[in-house]
């Protein structure tokens, strides 16, 4: 009896070793078809670049499609447009949400070099996408943008290209502003500055009222970098775009005068203690008019629809104007975009969603939602609100202003983060400007010789 | 007879296959991993390169990690004192009261809570709008709040004091099983002899306890050596890294500096450490016995 249990067990163990051992073999063959397909599909886009009539293909889609992002809160916005891609193919998409950025990244960068990773996954723009085309871990989405020529700024796909081909669409354009609390303006009689003078005076006339005039932060260890970037990049663009290329020393006269000026802000007691939370105190500061002005991307505008301020009624933006005064109209911008992974096992499917994505129609669909000005030029505004509005005509509808990437995005990855750590040191000692300015040349020039080297 | 004896034999290993398996796959080989990972360059892009001693000898020239070793050791020293003695006050204290098991059950929620959801009830508590802010303004202790979170060192014993809320409970829950196998026959002759209650206190229980100390101050100094998640959540290190220990310090520079082979480096050690102690403490177990 016992040994026909013993032969009974070894018996079960042979046959689910060997079902286990044909399951992958018949998984295995299944990812080498899809990969073959998806191979020939892929040299038959590139061979002909697809037209609008050509893309409506019978042949059934692979999917679900599966997208990786770092904006999980942004739920309304992509249930639309899975939405709206579903009614238009027929394909679901699966979207796996990260709330922390070091777990998403991670989980993109060990996951894009295999066939287990997204199909389509949002990340960074400049030397963050950069980092993954460089290794061919990108699909190139430049014929996918060949039918929407004229629509897009040629800039933001800069942001979004390496080596002249483009690996991104945008998902996020924000511009970086100044949001003022409109009762509180309309209270001490100050209007829109339109010099460094009278933004400096206006800062005066709310700190002799009592009132903050800027909600600034360095908790969260990422937002000290805000105040260096506007100053540095609205003054000094040139030294700005050395400095983050790895071309100029941090130990240089623009830098130093932007530390001069930041500290200056400081010291006169501008700024909120630094200790604030930026998504927690600073809103309802800035509501009960205790906080005046925030600078921020126009992304923050959800923080404020959060406690139901209202675009236009209860707040407003302006453009920070430079110190120097022969200095034109100048406009941080972060762009994040939406990549295809080279590995992708739906890389049909993921075009398909790219191209649905860019088009005019999934653009609305976003824009509706998520209330962003849409990169897409052929979008109409007119469902956003007067804030919006605002933006899309004195940022991105002045042909006179200069767009500069931000900070974060403008440099190696290995500078941004380290950097922060040294501007968090500057903003509890400013007096220590020089010490700091010192410690961020040795870490950039550490960090560029490193990349040199990995090059 | 032989043939199945050996059949058994087989059988018994095959029963052993699945958790070897397991500790191979999620224990051994992470392990393994990690420790050839702390010899190379690796960053999760680019192919790993034997980089040698390199990121050790980082570990001892580099301000950051000094910092968090300085961190580290004031987390040692705190925990070690201020929970230590906490859990063993109320151990005595509640040993002979009828609501102890209530006592017991209030110190030991905090034990059953994940060290991210402590640290989110501290950081709202610490938070420039928080409860301690808004306590201490009403009271006329302070006129504006104040960063608790922001300045350092006050930063490390604000969390500290986070952290020793968890804590004592177990180290009481410890104490009272000790103070439980103290027979109460000594106690009665110490009585006898005319000790009074402090005397009894330092001469009789406190050299009883000696056993369950030991075992308090190694899980203590243990638990300080590996602290990360209430630092993370309440100040991710900053600002400026003053806040970092050594466990968050392998953290950033793993997942968010992508130095993956440096953090490795500092896992190694930090493990290292963690498992001399451990070493040590079993050594003082045994000479006890």
């Amino acid at each position: 009896m016992k040994r026909f249990f013993i032969w009974l067990l070894i018996c079960i163990f042979v046959v689910s070793f060997g079902l286990a051992f044909s399951g992958c073999k018949k998984e295995a063959a299944v990812t080498e078809t899809t990969a073959a397909q998806a191979e020939t599909t892929a040299a038959e886009t590139t061979a002909a670049p697809a037209t609008e009539e050509e893309t409506t293909t019978t042949e059934p889609l692979s999917g679900p499609l599966r997208l990786f992002t770092d904006k999980p809160g942004w739920q309304n916005g992509w249930d639309a447009v899975f939405a709206g891609f579903k009614e238009a193919t027929g394909v679901d998409v699966e979207m796996t949400g990260y709330t922390e950025i070091d777990t998403y990244t991670a989980a993109v960068k060990t996951g894009i070099p295999s066939t287990q990773g997204p199909d389509v996954f949002t990340w960074w723009s400049n030397y963050k996408i950069a980092d993954l085309a460089k290794e061919g871990l990108l699909e190139d989405l430049s014929p996918l943008f060949e039918a929407e020529q004229g629509k897009y700024n040629p800039g933001i796909l800069d942001s979004f290209s390496y080596e002249g081909t483009i690996y991104g669409a945008p998902v996020l354009v924000a511009s970086w502003l100044m949001f003022y609390n409109k009762p509180v303006f309309e209270q001490y009689g100050l209007s829109e500055p339109k010099t460094w003078d009278e933004f400096m005076d206006l800062c005066e006339e709310l700190k002799s009222n009592g009132v903050t005039p800027i909600g600034f932060t360095i908790g969260g260890g990422w937002t000290s970098f805000f105040w260096f970037q506007q100053i540095l990049a609205s003054n000094y663009p040139e030294a700005y775009y050395a400095i983050c290329q790895g071309e100029q020393s941090w130990n240089s006269e623009e830098v130093k005068k932007t530390f001069e000026i930041w500290k200056e802000m400081i010291d006169k007691g501008y700024f909120t203690d630094p200790g604030v939370d930026l998504g927690n105190d600073i809103p309802p500061m800035f509501a009960k008019g205790e906080v005046a002005m925030t600078y921020c991307g126009d992304w923050y505008t959800a923080y404020f629809d959060a406690i139901e301020l209202k675009g236009g009624e209860d707040y407003s933006m302006f453009v920070i104007p430079p110190y120097e005064k022969d200095r034109p109209k100048t406009v941080i911008y972060e762009a994040g975009p939406i990549c295809i992974s080279k590995n992708s096992q739906n890389m049909e499917t993921a075009k398909k969603f790219i191209e649905y994505w860019i088009s005019d129609k999934g653009q609305q669909i976003w824009s509706e939602a998520m209330q962003f000005v849409s990169p897409n030029s052929a979008v109409p505004k007119d469902h956003l609100d007067s804030v919006k509005q605002k933006i899309s005509a004195d940022v991105f509808g002045d042909p006179d202003a200069e767009l500069i990437v931000r900070f974060w995005e403008a440099t190696l990855e290995t500078i941004s983060l380290p950097a922060c750590a040294s501007f968090d040191k500057f903003v509890l000692a400013p007096d220590t400007y020089e010490s700091v300015m010192e410690e961020l040349d040795q870490m950039s020039s550490k960090a560029w010789e490193e990349f040199k080297a990995q090059q | 007879m032989k043939k199945s004896e050996k059949v058994r034999g087989i059988s018994n290993y095959l029963y052993v296959i699945p958790a070897l398996i397991m500790v191979l796959a999620f224990l051994i080989a992470p392990v393994v991993f990690v420790i050839y990972a702390s010899f190379t360059d690796w960053d999760l892009l680019h192919p790993m390169n034997f980089v040698g001693l390199k990121n050790y000898i980082k570990i001892f020239t580099d301000p950051n990690l000094l910092v968090s070793t300085r961190n580290t050791l004031i987390w040692v020293v705190i925990i070690l004192a201020i929970p230590m003695f906490l859990g063993l006050i109320l151990a005595v204290f509640i040993k002979n009261v009828w609501f102890s098991k209530q006592i017991k059950s209030i110190f030991y929620i905090p034990l059953a809570m994940s060290g991210a959801g402590i640290g989110i009830i501290w950081n709202w508590i610490f938070s420039r709008s928080g409860l301690l802010n808004s306590v201490l303004i009403s009271l006329g202790v302070l006129t504006m709040p104040t960063s608790w979170l922001l300045n350092v060192p006050q930063n490390t014993f604000s969390m500290a004091v986070a952290a020793t809320w968890q804590v004592t409970g177990l180290n009481m829950i410890l104490f009272l099983m000790g103070l439980q196998n103290i027979q109460p026959e000594v106690l009665e002759a110490a009585k006898i002899d005319g000790a009074n209650e402090w005397q009894t206190f330092t001469r009789i229980i406190l050299p009883l306890l000696k056993p369950i100390t030991t075992v308090v101050i190694i899980l203590n100094i243990i638990g300080s050596f590996k602290i990360f998640d209430i630092i993370w959540v309440m100040t991710a290190g900053g600002p400026a890294r003053s806040s970092e220990t050594l466990a968050v310090s392998m953290y950033k520079e793993s997942f968010s500096l992508y130095q993956m082979g440096y953090g490795s480096s500092i896992a190694v050690l930090l493990s290292f450490i963690v498992f001399a102690v451990g070493i040590g403490y079993l050594r003082i177990v045994g000479r006890e016995k």
